[in-house]
């Protein structure tokens, strides 16, 4: 009897333990909890939940304007759900909201507008330029924004790791950086044309809270979980792996907005936060995202100009000579492309548009040169080719939905009406998998590029990532040289078809076609007339100050 | 007395009854329809699959006209995402899954009887090395294991899935033998065989094994459906097969996009249906099993 | 006794040892580049020598050994070092552990409730009506993939309906913590549950039928006990010894669920972590989650064995 009490009391201490360990954490999360107690409060006075938003609405229009959600998206691997994402990478619509650049721009990211900064001077030469900065600014801290944070966030951008190429490609080109008062003179090695457009894009960082951080691991830095900021808004509080508030920038030397707060959730998917209504903004390009958006009738949907390339990458060779000898031969990746009816694979993206060239077909610029289905005659050129059929073409890919997904499997099956063996992989990434490991021999690739140039400069030789693809090959350097520095829209076409010729004979990289982006906005959110949003992925001026939230 | 006489004197009691025993079992089985229900569908669906994958269903042509059609008489479950056929998909599928599935579960099983029976039977220094052994095995989350596996063969082939399941999944089957060989070792007939020198082997796998067949079997059949489900899990997370063989897993991962959810409903529910349909049978065959060959239910 | 739990625990430290060198030398082994992961291709094309200057912060250049061993010591100082995305793991560690005990505790007392109470009713009652749909409903929760079960959930329960939220853990207007907590935590909860019942009430329903049918009750009900005193003080604490094993053995089962449930539901806890750390390459991640699911399995299977030395005699403690 005695033996069963003692085992009793064992199995009992076992199940104390269990109940405490679940006790323990569930009692960290309330300490976690109540310490947010504060701000909850406010934020259900302020907006309540959807449900109840609108008779919360009714009492204090007057005072304010509601409560804008926003979806962060984990989703795609560039953000994670511990911090504020940086602006230097994606300009994404959160941190537009907190982050400025020394200008702004319109939908067609090409208008140079004040922001930060009050204008700039160019001289004739193009070589120079005076960049004056307004009076009195301040960052959220309440400390000045000055030109030293302009000339800080410059250099630092050119030692940093994590960054849009746009900025270190341009910046590279700066010669001297010179602050005097709030004047900033910014000299070139070489003519930029777009210099002011990328400046349009970078957002300005305070060099009183990261100058000691190490440049290379600014992203990862501690500052970006409660980041000091220039904008209209400012962290409020950040909740690790669920979302992140932002509240008014009392520094924020604007008309301020008339949305008062901002929620920002961290999501996987755009799609359930935007049928949950967890999201007033959204943004999509591909056609299953589309198509359900278009379904859902409290979501307004805009169509946005955007140079959306989806592509083929042939792995050539290294800058050390090593070579992936099946793709040498230019027929054979001709004979590739024959062998793909593009016209019907675009029906897989909403607004596919088949493009020859980074030149889309409608521009002045296009040389006229088509890739042309035809099966049979691909077949024929393959064997023609002597390439060995039985040898398997790998091709990788990085984006993981289905669309993407869809897509490859139809070109596989176009590669195999050809008679090629195929297989593809989904790698972690699409470029670098392709010199790493020499294995691929196409990579399937898509790119929001910011311009034109933007497509071409990746052709330069002296591009780290690319060289290793396309063995260094110095062919475009002198005509990228010719397109970057051009000044009117003359000489950019002149060297856009030299580029487009070269491009096209050499068939290194085969644009597939370009993509249609779809902006949803909520039909909760009131949006000032005459607004056209741009490129979801880069900032321009959307008059936020006057959106309003019902 | 040779050891043969004396098997074939152990086994003379077992075979006066047998076949009335094994009568008396099947008329049992018989009688519990759900798991007569199970073994139905389980054959239909297998032969089903094989059938279709040996006739040569065209489970990989896309028609772009027909972009996500709904079930029709043309294609009776529809089309998928790019037009291919769904019901030549999940039958073609079907041949991939059930196979992963049989064939993980019995070599699993293979594996972990063997291992369970040599711990359980000599017990003392080999017995906890295995054990050590199967601890770090169970500790061991699967997902990394696939994800180096996939990292350093550089595929996400079927081979890769079929070796991870095997060698992550001979634990419970292994404890269980074990289990069963250390409360058996001691009983008379072990103890008898062992006098008259009977060679351990013969005694571990003619002797012992015998004995502790029935949970074996039972644990072997459901395994079957442990193992198809996780596959469609691995697929899900973007582990698992690669997309070009299709499995039950790979053709439901359409459902990770919602607008298939919301909008193509044959996308999924068809690959999912077949998943379950044949987990259900293969648990109720199981249970019945169990029901069964469990000799103290009699 | 005591002398047998101590060994226990101290084997699991080599164990745990063992298998943190396999994963460290498996990364190794695979070649895949953490720098890729931390640098997007677009930015290491353009600034080479800052992304080979980070590879030497952070010590990547150095023999594998060493690397093992530098991280080895700065785990047992505590240190688990950080996500090559910056984040400092202890800190990544504090914020997720709990939302994931939260998901698998609840999901475990909830299975099991369930699955041993209508074990037990089928049990008594075999082959009525409770047995039969207990059965089938089990079982059938058991055969629907977890992650379908989750999204078509999400669909009905979040999106058509709007009774819950559609993932995370924590929403910003909250009233009250306690009702946000349950919230949402109740369709992931529901999900991982479901797929478990099935188990327990089987195994709880076979145990219960061999007690039930053993001697010792056919005694007890020929003694004249009332029928409810026969289940309830024979045939329940019997049966729950066994079952309480299965309930402990679940808990493997229930930390690779909670994997999938977490990418279906964004919940912010240590299995979503461990699969975007996977997918993503982030080594150190990798490192420490596997090792703390490792660990928290062979705790399972050290409660398990001493569950099973504590409810049979016959299993000795020296072993």
């Amino acid at each position: 009897m005695k033996k069963t009490i003692k085992k009793l009391l064992a199995l009992g201490l076992c199940l104390v333990m269990s109940v405490g360990l679940l006790a323990g954490c569930s009692g960290g999360n309330g300490g976690n909890t109540t310490e947010k107690e504060g701000s909850n409060e406010k934020a259900s006075t302020e907006s309540g939940s959807s449900d109840t938003a609108s008779s919360d609405d009714t009492q204090q229009s007057s005072a304010d304007s509601g409560t804008l959600k926003l979806a962060v998206t984990t989703g795609d691997g560039s953000t994670t759900d511990d911090k504020i994402p940086t602006p230097w990478y994606n300009r994404i619509f959160s941190t537009n909201l907190m982050f400025r650049s020394l200008f702004t721009t319109d939908s067609t990211l090409t208008e140079v507008n004040p922001d930060l900064a009050e204008g700039y001077e160019v001289s004739s030469d193009a070589l120079t330029y005076t960049i004056t900065l307004k009076e009195g600014l301040k960052w959220s801290d309440g400390e000045a924004l000055t030109a030293d944070d302009v000339i800080f966030s410059i250099n630092t951008a050119l030692k940093t790791a994590t960054i849009n190429s746009i900025y270190t490609a341009a910046f590279s080109k700066i010669s001297e950086l010179t602050a005097d008062g709030n004047v900033i003179t910014v000299k070139l090695t070489t003519p930029y044309s777009d210099i002011m457009k990328v400046l349009t894009q970078f957002a300005i960082l305070p060099k009183h809270s990261l100058e000691n951080v190490d440049p290379l691991k600014l992203d990862s830095d501690v500052f970006w979980q409660n980041p000091v900021t220039s904008g209209m808004y400012a962290l409020d509080e950040l909740k690790v792996g669920n979302y992140f508030t932002l509240k008014l920038n009392e520094f924020y030397e604007g008309t301020a907005p008339k949305i008062t707060k901002v929620i920002n959730y961290f999501v996987s998917d755009y799609i359930t936060a935007a049928q949950a209504g967890n999201t007033d903004y959204m943004y999509a390009n591909a056609a299953d995202q589309v198509e359900l958006m278009k379904v859902l009738d409290n979501y307004k949907s805009h169509e946005v100009g955007v140079l959306f390339y989806k592509y083929f990458i042939f792995n050539m060779k290294g800058v050390d000579g090593k070579e992936n000898e099946a793709m040498q031969n230019v027929a054979v990746r001709k004979a590739i492309m024959k062998a793909i009816d593009r016209v019907s694979l675009s029906a897989l993206y909403p607004n596919a548009t088949v493009l020859n060239s980074g030149v889309p077909n409608n521009y002045e610029a296009y040389n006229g040169f088509e890739y042309t289905f035809d099966a049979e005659e691909a077949k024929k050129e393959i064997i023609e080719s002597g390439y060995d059929v039985s040898r398997k073409i790998k091709i990788c890919y990085y984006n993981n939905d289905q669309t993407s997904i869809d897509l490859i499997n139809m070109i596989v099956y176009y590669l195999e009406q050809a008679g090629l063996t195929v297989e593809a992989t989904l790698s972690n990434d699409g470029t670098t998998d392709l010199f790493t490991t020499r294995d691929y021999d196409i990579g399937f690739k898509g790119k929001a590029a910011f311009s034109l140039n933007e497509w071409y400069t990746e052709y330069i030789s002296s591009d780290a990532l690319f060289a290793n693809i396309f063995g260094g090959d110095t062919a475009f350097d002198s005509l990228i040289d010719e397109l970057t520095s051009a000044t009117d829209q003359n000489a950019t076409n002149e060297a856009l078809k030299k580029l487009q010729e070269l491009e096209q004979e050499k068939a290194y990289k085969v644009p597939l076609f370009t993509v249609g982006t779809y902006v949803f906005t909520n039909s909760r959110v009131t949006i000032p007339d005459g607004v056209t949003f741009c490129n979801p992925l880069y900032s321009c001026d959307i008059n936020f100050t006057n959106w309003e939230v019902k | 007395m040779s050891s043969n006489a004396l098997k074939s004197g152990l086994q003379a009691g077992n075979k006066n009854g047998s076949t009335s025993l094994l009568k008396k079992k099947l008329r049992k089985f018989l009688n519990n329809k759900l798991a007569l229900f199970g073994l139905v569908v389980v054959i239909i669906m297998t032969l089903g699959c094989v059938i279709g994958a040996i006739a040569g269903v065209d489970f990989k042509t896309p028609d772009i006209k027909n972009l996500k059609s709904a079930p029709s008489s043309l294609h009776i479950f529809g089309t998928d995402t790019i037009g291919r056929d769904l019901f030549s998909r999940v039958i073609y599928g079907g041949c991939f899954s059930i196979f992963i599935g049989v064939f993980c579960s019995v070599m699993s099983s293979i594996i972990g009887t063997v291992l369970g029976a040599i711990s359980g039977y000599f017990g003392g220094k080999i017995d906890k090395f295995i054990i050590r052994i199967s601890e770090i095995f169970q500790a061991f989350p699967q997902l990394v294991l696939v994800m180096m596996i996939v990292a350093i063969v550089g595929e996400r082939g079927l081979k890769n899935l079929l070796v991870i399941f095997v060698i992550t999944g001979w634990m419970t089957t292994y404890r269980m033998v074990r289990n069963e060989f250390l409360s058996v070792k001691g009983e008379t007939y072990v103890k008898v065989s062992e006098a008259f020198g009977m060679s351990k082997s013969r005694i571990m796998f003619g002797q012992i094994l015998p004995n502790v067949m029935s949970p074996i079997i039972v644990s072997t059949t459901t395994n079957v459906a442990f193992f198809i489900l996780q596959e469609a899990a691995l697929s899900f997370i973007g582990l698992g097969v690669a997309d070009s063989t299709p499995t039950w897993g790979n053709i439901l991962n359409a459902a990770k996009s919602v607008s298939v959810v919301t909008n193509q409903w044959w996308i999924w529910v068809f690959p999912g249906l077949a998943i379950t349909l044949f987990v259900l049978a293969i648990n109720f065959l199981g249970d019945g099993l169990r029901d069964v060959l469990d000799a103290k239910q009699q | 006794m005591f002398k047998y739990i101590v060994k226990k625990i101290l084997m699991m430290i080599p164990m745990l040892v063992l298998i943190s060198m396999i994963v460290f030398f498996g990364l190794q082994l695979t070649g895949i580049d953490p720098i890729n992961f931390m640098v997007s291709p677009e930015v290491l094309s353009a600034n080479k020598d800052n992304v080979d200057a980070l590879r030497e912060s952070l010590g990547l250049n150095d023999p594998v050994i060493v690397q093992y061993f530098r991280w080895l010591g700065n785990c047992l100082k505590g240190d688990f070092g950080y996500s090559f995305d910056g984040a400092s793991i202890s800190s990544i560690l504090a914020v997720r552990m709990p939302y994931t005990l939260e998901l698998a505790g609840y999901s475990l007392v909830l299975s099991a409730i369930l699955g041993i109470g209508i074990g037990i009713l089928s049990a008594i009652r075999q082959n009525g009506v409770i047995d039969y749909v207990g059965r089938v409903l089990a079982v059938l929760g058991q055969a629907v993939p977890q992650f379908l079960l989750g999204i078509v959930l999400i669909q009905i329960f979040a999106i058509k309906l709007g009774w819950f939220p559609s993932g995370n853990r924590v929403s910003p207007d909250a009233a009250s913590p306690f009702i946000d907590a349950v919230q949402h935590l109740f369709l992931p909860v529901l999900t991982l549950t479901i797929g478990m019942v099935a188990v327990l009430m089987r195994y709880t329903r076979n145990t219960m039928l061999d007690i039930l049918n053993s001697d010792y009750i056919k005694t007890a009900r020929s003694k004249g006990i009332p029928e409810w005193k026969v289940y309830l003080k024979h045939g329940f604490r019997n049966a729950m010894k066994p079952v309480l094993v299965i309930v402990v053995f679940r808990i493997p089962m229930l930390i690779g669920g909670s994997v999938v449930i977490e990418s279906v539901f964004s919940y912010p806890g240590i299995g979503l972590t461990m699969t975007n750390a996977i997918v993503s390459g982030d080594y150190p991640v990798v490192l420490v989650t596997t090792l703390i699911v490792a660990a928290v399995m062979l705790v399972c299977s050290f409660m398990i064995d001493v569950f099973n030395a504590l409810l049979d005699p016959r299993v000795r403690l020296s072993e």
